[in-house]
């Protein structure tokens, strides 16, 4: 797995640094300016999760499918490579982002405001869900499945706005019936348990995206 | 030793749907230390065939074995012995050379230094020019090396003549010559240069149309067929089951047939008999259908 990690970050060495660190900067800069800072988390998880797959889908760009399948790997080796690989960036790029954000001058973000366990497990939810969607629909079909799915998120944004015109009254029901669902939750697991338990709920989630990736992949055609 | 473990290659009922095209029980085997041309018009399925050998295609039946291994089960183990060449090549093209060696290289336990710097400084190849500016020619060479470099037991390669100048060919082909000459190296090699076959190959399979017409030493297959010249009564109902191609104009017929001695003695002396090259039954099986 270490070998497949090392070859992509070769690869993709200039694309990975030089994206990286200027949305690094971007997102610090942005972050430190921000009076809402769970907001920007959650627009900057979104982006951190869009990053190792833009690295993925630079296979398509040099038809190189065929080249990395030939080499002595397993495709469940390469897709696990890939998963650890995202994981390991995304992380990277949040904690980059966290750290420069306190730095830049005149910033309104402490270190305690950034590392708020509550901001941190939300941060995280938000990069397993996207990350754990993105990837078997990037495995399928390359590229063209990241924009079906970014395209697919405006399109569902759109109609949720409809539909909350529409059926307010219901859907207002509905998300404090969640939300006290979820919050029952919480309130007999304690802070402790349900954090725990959101990050069980979530490696289960990357899991089931892999298993889903791997089933795909290994009837891929290249 | 079991028959499984001498062959080098097994492929066996091998098929692909594709909609539009179907592999059809694809059947052959290569034994060890020999070479196969695998040979067909455009379009027949070589290169279907060869992308299901490495599973870089998913089969919807049958089995392939490589060193009596099956290849999805033992996947690492089998391409580690297989050096494989593209028909077109697929490296990252915005690397150099010396890069694109530092990337395969760790994948290979019997990865081989000095025999790929001995093949680069053969081929005159630049390790620090970018893969994107060399020349198809120069591409196929790096593949080539790269192949040779780890010590692999058989060797693939999809088209690797076509579009090449001839002097590249033939030392092509004298490479693949020399590298089956250490025992227990076996060479599968797709083509429709079939002059290149006529040259080094031991074996040939012939898939048109996603089926193998046959599948045989190059010898016996040389010995065997025949193309038939003659005038129109060469075509009499009686001679017809011999022949396995037409091409017919006003007065002339010319006819494939897969047993040139049994046509010899059936047609008599009045009848040309020649030996068909393989050029000859490519074109008759695939476009010999007794128009002109």
């Amino acid at each position: 797995m270490y070998r497949l990690m090392l070859k992509d970050l070769r690869l993709h060495k200039r694309f990975v640094v030089g994206f990286g660190i200027a949305y690094v900067i971007y997102m610090a800069i942005f972050h430190s300016r921000a009076n809402n800072p769970g907001a920007v988390s959650i627009f900057g998880a979104f982006l951190y999760a869009i990053i190792p797959l833009l690295i993925f889908t630079r296979e398509d760009k040099f038809k190189a499918a065929a080249f990395n399948l030939s080499l002595p790997v397993t495709r469940k080796e390469f897709l696990q490579a890939r998963y650890v690989l995202g994981w390991l960036v995304m992380l990277v790029l949040y904690a980059g982002t966290s750290l420069l954000t306190i730095a830049v001058p005149g910033t309104k973000l402490g270190l305690s405001a950034i590392f708020q366990v509550k901001l941190v497990l939300l941060v995280i939810f938000f990069m397993a869900v996207v990350f754990g969607l993105l990837m078997p629909l990037v495995v399928a079909f390359g590229f063209a499945g990241m924009i079906v799915f970014l395209v697919f998120i405006q399109v569902l944004g759109i109609v949720s706005i409809l539909l909350a015109n529409l059926f307010q009254p219901a859907i207002r029901t509905a998300i404090q019936g969640m939300g006290a669902f979820l919050g029952s939750v919480q309130s007999g697991l304690g802070p402790v348990g349900s954090a725990i338990a959101l990050l069980v709920a979530l490696l289960l989630f990357s899991y089931g995206s892999f298993r889903l990736s791997l089933y795909l992949y290994q009837r891929k055609d290249v | 030793m079991s028959e499984a473990v001498d062959n080098a290659l097994e492929v066996r009922a091998l098929v692909k749907d594709y909609g539009d095209f179907r592999l059809k029980n694809v059947t052959f085997s290569l034994p060890r230390g020999y070479i196969m041309g695998l040979i067909g018009p455009n379009g027949a399925g070589k290169t279907t065939v060869i992308k299901l050998i490495l599973n870089l295609l998913h089969r919807d039946e049958g089995n392939v074995r490589i060193f009596g291994l099956d290849n999805r089960a033992s996947e690492v183990e089998v391409k580690s012995r297989i050096g494989f060449v593209h028909d077109a090549p697929v490296f990252y093209e915005h690397l150099t050379l010396r890069k694109l060696k530092d990337t395969v290289a760790p994948f290979y336990g019997s990865w081989d230094e000095t025999a790929f710097h001995r093949l680069i400084e053969e081929f005159d190849l630049p390790l620090g020019k970018k893969f994107s500016r060399l020349s198809r020619g120069m591409k196929m060479k790096f593949a080539l090396a790269l192949a040779l470099s780890h010590r692999a037991d058989l060797l693939i390669l999809d088209e690797p003549t076509s579009g090449l100048d001839p002097v590249f060919r033939r030392e092509l082909l004298t490479k693949l010559s020399a590298f089956i000459q250490d025992e227990g190296k076996s060479v599968l090699f797709s083509t429709h240069i079939t002059s290149d076959l006529e040259r080094i190959a031991d074996f040939i399979t012939f898939i048109h149309d996603g089926e193998v017409v046959f599948s045989s030493p190059r010898d016996e297959i040389l010995e065997k067929w025949a193309v038939v010249k003659g005038g129109p009564d060469l075509l009499a109902e009686e001679n017809r089951s011999l022949f396995r191609g037409i091409r017919r104009r006003e007065f002339v017929v010319q006819a494939l047939t897969a047993d040139g001695a049994e046509a010899r003695r059936r047609l008599g002396k009045d009848t040309l008999v020649e030996k068909a090259s393989l050029e000859d039954i490519m074109f008759f099986l695939t476009r010999g259908n007794g128009h002109a």
